[in-house]
């Protein structure tokens, strides 16, 4: 009953009309229509109502309706409620007053959209560039459904745009895309003075693979292999988000079997990743104590994951409806996950008593939490910054409703609190998991899921090891999808890295950049 | 100091060769029984989400291990192999001796890696991680990674090579001294995968470079990446 005047104050004061109003599997949605000239007051009157941007997503309606529409989707937590606006754009000068002044953190997703369908967010604070490099041709919008995606994109001259940093002894420090180590394609700009960074700006989107235009016209279950390729690291998170989409789009509701399956698929996944990263951050200084018992332990997490779903990375088991198969050897990998905890205690207990730790991580790449909520961070990160946020809790989905955990929250948010921030998060993960593994209840795995009605939309989340990955689609004809957006942890909180970098010195970046661990390949698609 | 000396002290040996890899066997590459196949059906080539099946045979570049084609199948004819290893001649105990006996001979003891992402989904580069882990341990072969491609004897690339990476490999190529063994890491460094076709991809490795070995998978685990390796040295 809570939800209605939140809905009754948007309808009064905007004229919106009011398209679906229900519960999904995920809680309550609601879509509405407003019209272009109320769009930024209802943003407003959503952001004062402690809302926050879920994703954002635009469309190329001409062959529907002939018009362009974009979707803003925000989450309530306080009401337990999705709002997904529609608001139409026209066809053929598609522009709209922009989001990003209201809502900071629609800033990427704006010039994404500006990009990949040539719509103009009128008032966006930072025009250029974000998705296409400096060699793509102007006005070619691969989103836009004139576009065939098969089509040969021309390479011209183009200069990356970077703000300049000028002054005597300053230096820039170009770095990337191959990097030193093995990791993900990026290009990294410091302006330094001595040590001391000035401003870092980054060049990304390198391995853009074109995923959301690949989706479209294909079937669901189609889209379901690619969304597990969005990322390897959060393939099961992307997959549950994406299936949870179709799930609620097509009005199904799985078993509590499945539910269970995917919560523990997802905890699993958590956990590789945090005992990962855990180890790897001492990568950054240096540490290799912590590097090796991390990895080893890591590599532990994954055979579990092999034998569990038989496949290291949970691939092939999340689909649309439910899960495929079973899990394997659950009293088993139970108690070696037990053994685990108490391994991962005691390095973490050797890694805490270090002063060579403490020195390099504490007070180091700080995210202040004005600049988290503004920007919005997710995740580890911005929990660590004392960001009270986890879709979990907020906003139950698969079995997260049942189960009884805590959102650990720490305050200073630099690259100490993170891993500690982790560090809990484990701890909370491993009673996840208990729970999941000793509740499992027995029943058919999935259901089948009916045609889905065209030209629908729907939303699906997932709070992954870096955050929310949020999954937009729009059905098309014959179960096909029309259109699917993607955002990931790594799109909210790539925006943020660059903010932490000044004023530390250059070798803190390696400390710094492993401390958010983002995904390269989520944020590029 | 005390702590980790007792933590160094209390850990056995966690070190792994080929003759005792502890990895279950995942996904093989889908196997279809001829025998069993029902004639004039083409379900499985229908429903292959990357085209890797034509004429009831299933190319190994292409597949992605997502086995749907099992699941489609009306006359349940499609198994699995084993392993989906590339190699099938070479028995697991002699892999590592082998490979260290062919790095002192052909790299003069040591052979060193540049690892190029060229636009993969981050699988297959954490299982590239994974070769360095104290359980895998690549460098007990003599094998190692390096920062730079001056200093490279092999370019690992995965990825499906997107058109804003083309540039990066193609000049990461030229920088190594030849000749310079290539090898294609996982499904879409191998065949394009899924994004094969985009406007963004550059669907595979070898239309870039030439590939001297393909380690399908997706990701091949680390055992099949260090088969790779191997099948790579003995090519020199």
């Amino acid at each position: 009953m809570e939800k209605r005047p939140l809905m009754e104050e948007l309808k009064n004061r905007t004229g919106c009309e009011v398209l679906e109003a229900g519960s999904c599997p995920e809680g309550q949605a609601a879509r509405v229509k407003i019209p272009l000239e109320k769009f930024l007051e209802s943003a407003s009157l959503l952001k004062n109502r402690g809302s926050f941007l879920l994703t954002m997503a635009a469309v190329d309606r001409r062959p529907i309706d002939g018009c362009f529409a974009i979707y803003p989707v925000f989450a309530v937590p306080a009401d337990g409620l999705i709002i997904e606006i529609k608001t139409l754009l026209n066809p053929d000068c598609p522009t709209y007053p922009s989001l990003t002044p209201v809502v900071p953190s629609a800033h990427w997703l704006e010039r994404e959209i500006s990009d990949m369908f040539g719509i103009t967010p009128q008032g966006h604070p930072d025009p250029r560039r974000l998705v296409l490099h400096p060699d793509w041709p102007p006005n070619v919008h691969p989103l836009r459904k004139d576009f065939d995606a098969g089509t040969t994109v021309l390479r011209v001259p183009g200069e990356m745009e970077f703000c300049p940093v000028e002054g005597e002894g300053i230096y820039r420090i170009p770095v990337g895309p191959v990097h030193a180590g093995i990791i993900e394609p990026g290009h990294f700009r410091f302006s330094a003075f001595g040590e001391d960074v000035i401003n870092l700006q980054a060049q990304l989107f390198y391995t853009h693979r074109g995923i959301e235009k690949a989706a479209e016209s294909k079937h669901f279950n189609h889209v379901a292999l690619m969304a597990e390729r969005v990322c390897g690291a959060c393939s099961a998170s992307h997959a549950v988000s994406y299936a949870q989409a179709v799930e609620s789009l097509a009005g199904v509701e799985i078993t509590a079997t499945a539910r269970y399956i995917r919560v523990i698929l997802l905890e699993m996944e958590r956990l590789y990743n945090h005992v990962g990263d855990i180890g790897n951050m001492c990568a950054g200084i240096g540490f290799s104590y912590a590097i090796s018992r991390g990895a080893i332990l890591k590599e532990k997490l994954m055979r579990m994951n092999m034998r569990l779903a038989g496949h290291r990375y949970l691939r092939g088991m999340v689909i649309p409806g439910g899960v495929r198969t079973g899990l394997k050897e659950l009293p088993v990998i139970m108690s070696e996950l037990a053994e685990l905890e108490s391994d991962l205690k005691r390095v973490t207990e050797v890694m805490l008593s270090s002063q060579a730790l403490l020195d390099r991580m504490q007070t180091t790449g700080v995210l202040p939490l004005q600049a988290a909520l503004d920007l919005g961070a997710v995740g580890p990160a911005a929990r660590a910054s004392g960001v009270d946020r986890d879709l979990r809790r907020d906003l139950p989905y698969a079995a997260y409703g049942e189960l009884e955990f805590n959102v650990p929250v720490q305050e200073q948010g630099d690259v100490f609190c993170r891993l500690m921030q982790r560090i809990d998060e484990c701890r909370e993960s491993f009673g996840i998991l208990r729970q999941a593994f000793e509740r499992l209840p027995r029943g058919e795995l999935a259901v089948s899921i009916p045609d889905l009605p065209p030209y629908r939309t729907s939303v699906g989340y997932t709070e992954s090891a870096r955050g929310a990955n949020v999954h937009w689609i729009m059905s098309g004809p014959a179960n096909t999808i029309y259109r699917y957006m993607v955002r990931s942890a790594s799109h909210c909180n790539w925006p943020v890295v660059p903010l932490c970098v000044p004023g530390n010195i250059v070798p803190d970046f390696p400390l710094i950049n492993k401390s958010f661990e983002l995904c390269y390949a989520c944020l590029d698609r | 100091m005390l702590k980790i000396l007792k933590g160094l002290a209390k850990t056995r040996i966690v070190t792994e060769g080929p003759s005792n890899w502890g990895e279950t066997r995942g996904r093989g590459l889908p196997l279809i029984d001829w025998s069993a196949c029902p004639k004039r059906c083409s379900i499985c080539q229908d429903s292959c989400p990357t085209g890797a099946i034509t004429g009831k045979t299933v190319n190994p570049r292409l597949c992605i291990y997502c086995h749907t084609c099992r699941q489609v199948c009306p006359g349940n004819a499609i198994g699995e192999t084993d392993i989906p290893l590339i190699k099938e001649s070479s028995r697991p105990g002699e892999i590592g001796s082998a490979l260290r006996e062919r790095i002192k001979k052909v790299c003069r003891r040591s052979l060193h890696i540049r690892y190029v992402d060229a636009g993969a989904c981050n699988g297959c580069d954490f299982e590239i991680n994974s070769l360095t882990n104290p359980v895998y341990d690549l460098q007990q072969y003599g094998v190692d990674f390096v920062a730079s491609p001056r200093h490279a004897d092999m370019l690992l690339v995965t990825g499906v090579v997107t058109r804003n990476l083309e540039i990066a490999l193609q000049k990461t190529y030229e920088a190594c001294p030849g000749p310079t063994l290539v090898v294609a890491v996982g499904a879409c460094a191998c065949g394009g995968g899924l994004f094969r076709d985009s406007y963004a991809s550059g669907g595979g490795v070898d239309r870039h470079v030439k590939v001297d070995v393909y380690v399908p998978g997706c990701p091949p685990t680390p055992a099949q990446i260090i088969m790779g390796i191997l099948t790579a040295v003995d090519r020199l």
